[in-house]
């Protein structure tokens, strides 16, 4: 325990150092820009921040109800033993839940240690953003009930279904995925024996303690995600980007780029995607709408928490592969989009 | 750090980011973050932080009793299980949760103006929505219409000519372009859809003798007759600007669409 909380401390110090002396190197010129686009900077953060906090704490309540709400038989009856119903319902439960980048990772987390199958989950994890009601009228409102809708959802719900059915040799999720860290009062497995179920209040109470524990743990991610993406939208010109917005391949590239570096909530990203329109290839917005809710900074930062490194390293790669494929052949075959 | 200690700093950073929100609220700048049809969830986001805060100060009293007799490194209700997922937490995570305090504090608060419009790029035209323009926005009175509506309807407008010679009354920063003339401006807007992150600029051309007199950043209301001019192609109202007088920075500084 000790030796571990010894070696922790001087890495962070390490990497405070290295980001001080590449600070450093900088010409004083451009601290004047930087200081003088302080504050555009801090608008975007708190805008981040503030309009993703509410989704992020509806996640981890979420997370605190399943984990003291939910047996594990009843997620066994509710999901199909077979991996690929299992993956198709994971795929739709967004539908049930309806839970946006930022909540849907303390609660797959939860729903995992509840026995929930690991394809299953991979399935939800990366549709749910999507597959459900709030984002299927967003997009409507934005584009119309047309061919970019349909694409987008049928898109967003194969590839969560493609890459769930990849972890679906895994016997247990333990394989994929890092142990949670308790830090407060609730103990890492709230005994579900029936007959010793503590009175309702003690359950509730235990919900806020476990979402306030999640809440931290999850909500450095956002701070971070919410960091970087303000200060690429304030410091780098977004015209670079758009300068190659109609090669058919490299279009979707550049949208995809976006879409990480953005980390737009997947409720609005349609209404930013329509901004691009015109300006971008028809494949390039698709592939926007389609990877950015599966992959942006703050979810990779927040998958990274709870997964190993190559389960993770799958998530990010096919969602990748499957968007940049299904842009490049609507470019090629369906350029009217 | 000692976990009552670092469940202290929880409930105090909860209720922080609590009262931060309050506070930003309280005082009309959540405009400045956001989109309003938002703003339920953030009152909600900031009921749910008090009662997660007020939660854990609540647990802490309950327990101090029974704390002062355990170890203090050992917090935990059920005896049986396995100490090692709790390892003395690390206080660098509740740190990353002060920054949006210490940003909101010491960074001064302004929406965003002509630098940001420059890195994105104004727009003058364009597609906003795909749906069609509403039949109310058609019937606002023309000294009604913000710089959204009048680019809005000039880009779902076919018969333009109606609106030719109609006096515009807009609110807008004052934006230079180098590609525009000596005596012209824009009057801009940020559109907000979600929050500041998702803002795009818009931009109403106007014509006016002083323009040079005006800075930049400088919020104007700008009224006269609109033109139609050609831009790549494309019909662009332009404010033939009778008066442009300066203004303070609205309650309201981003547009909704």
């Amino acid at each position: 325990m000790q030796t571990s909380s010894i070696r922790k401390i001087p890495r962070q110090w390490f990497f405070l150092l290295a980001l001080l002396v590449i600070l450093v190197t900088f010409p004083p010129e451009i601290w004047f820009i930087v200081a003088g686009r302080l504050p555009d900077f801090a608008s975007i953060f708190l805008g981040i921040f503030i309009e993703a906090a509410p989704f992020l704490l509806f996640g981890t309540l979420a997370s605190g109800l399943v984990e003291v709400f939910f047996s594990k038989d009843l997620i066994a009856r509710l999901i199909p033993k077979r991996a690929l119903p299992g993956t198709i319902l994971g795929s739709l439960m967004g539908i049930v839940f309806p839970v946006c980048e930022c909540g849907v990772v303390p609660l797959t987390r939860r729903m995992f240690r509840k026995g929930l199958p690991l394809s299953a989950g991979v399935a939800f994890l990366l549709a749910a953003p999507v597959i459900n009601p709030i984002v299927f009228f967003a997009t409507a409102s934005a584009f119309g009930f047309g061919l970019m809708l349909a694409l987008r959802f049928a898109l967003s719900m194969g590839i969560a279904i493609g890459t769930g059915m990849v972890f679906s040799a895994a016997q247990t999720p333990q394989e994929a995925l890092k142990p949670i860290p308790g830090t407060t009062f609730i103990p890492a497995e709230i005994p579900t024996v029936e007959g010793a179920k503590p009175p309702l209040a003690e359950r509730w109470r235990q919900v806020l303690t476990i979402a306030l524990d999640e809440f931290f743990e999850m909500g450095r991610y956002l701070v971070i995600g919410a960091t970087l993406a303000a200060a690429m939208q304030t410091f780098i010109p977004q015209n670079l980007l758009v300068a190659i917005g109609q090669g058919p391949i490299v279009s979707v590239l550049a949208m995809m780029a976006l879409a990480v570096l953005l980390s737009i909530c997947s409720t609005v990203d349609s209404f930013v995607a329509l901004g691009f329109v015109g300006i971008f290839s028809p494949g390039a917005i698709l592939a926007f709408l389609v990877f950015g809710p599966m992959v942006d900074i703050k979810a990779v930062l927040m998958y990274a928490r709870v997964f190993h490194l190559r389960p993770l390293l799958y998530i990010i790669l096919f969602p990748f592969l499957l968007s940049l494929l299904a842009g490049i052949l609507v470019n090629y075959y369906l350029p009217g989009l | 750090m000692n976990p009552r200690t670092y469940q202290r700093l929880q409930a105090l950073i909860a209720l922080a980011l609590g009262f931060f929100i309050l506070n930003v609220i309280s005082s009309g700048k959540l405009y400045w973050y956001i989109n309003a049809r938002f703003a339920w969830l953030t009152v909600l986001g900031m009921v749910i932080l008090f009662a997660l805060g007020a939660n854990m100060l609540d647990n802490l009293r309950r327990t101090r009793a029974q704390a002062v007799d355990e170890d203090p490194d050992h917090n935990s209700h059920s005896p049986g299980h396995d100490h090692a997922e709790h390892a003395r937490p690390s206080a660098w995570p509740l740190l990353l949760l002060v920054l949006p305090l210490l940003i909101g504090f010491l960074i001064p608060a302004r929406p965003l103006g002509s630098d940001a419009a420059a890195s994105r790029g104004v727009a003058v035209s364009g597609a906003l929505t795909s749906g069609d323009v509403s039949p109310l926005l058609l019937q606002t009175g023309p000294d009604q219409r913000t710089v959204l509506d009048w680019i809005r309807i000039f880009n779902a407008q076919t018969d333009l000519e109606q609106y030719e010679g109609e006096t515009a009354n807009v609110i807008g920063f004052v934006y230079r372009d180098p590609r525009l003339g000596p005596n012209q401006f824009l009057a801009s807007r940020f559109a907000v859809t979600c929050c500041v992150a998702d803002a795009f600029a818009l931009g109403m051309l106007v014509e006016w003798r002083e323009s040079a007199a005006l800075g930049v950043d400088e919020w104007v209301q700008v009224k006269g007759p609109v033109r139609i001019v050609e831009q790549d192609g494309r019909k662009i109202p332009m404010i033939e600007a009778e008066s442009v007088r300066q203004v303070d920075v609205p309650a309201q500084p981003y547009l909704f669409p």
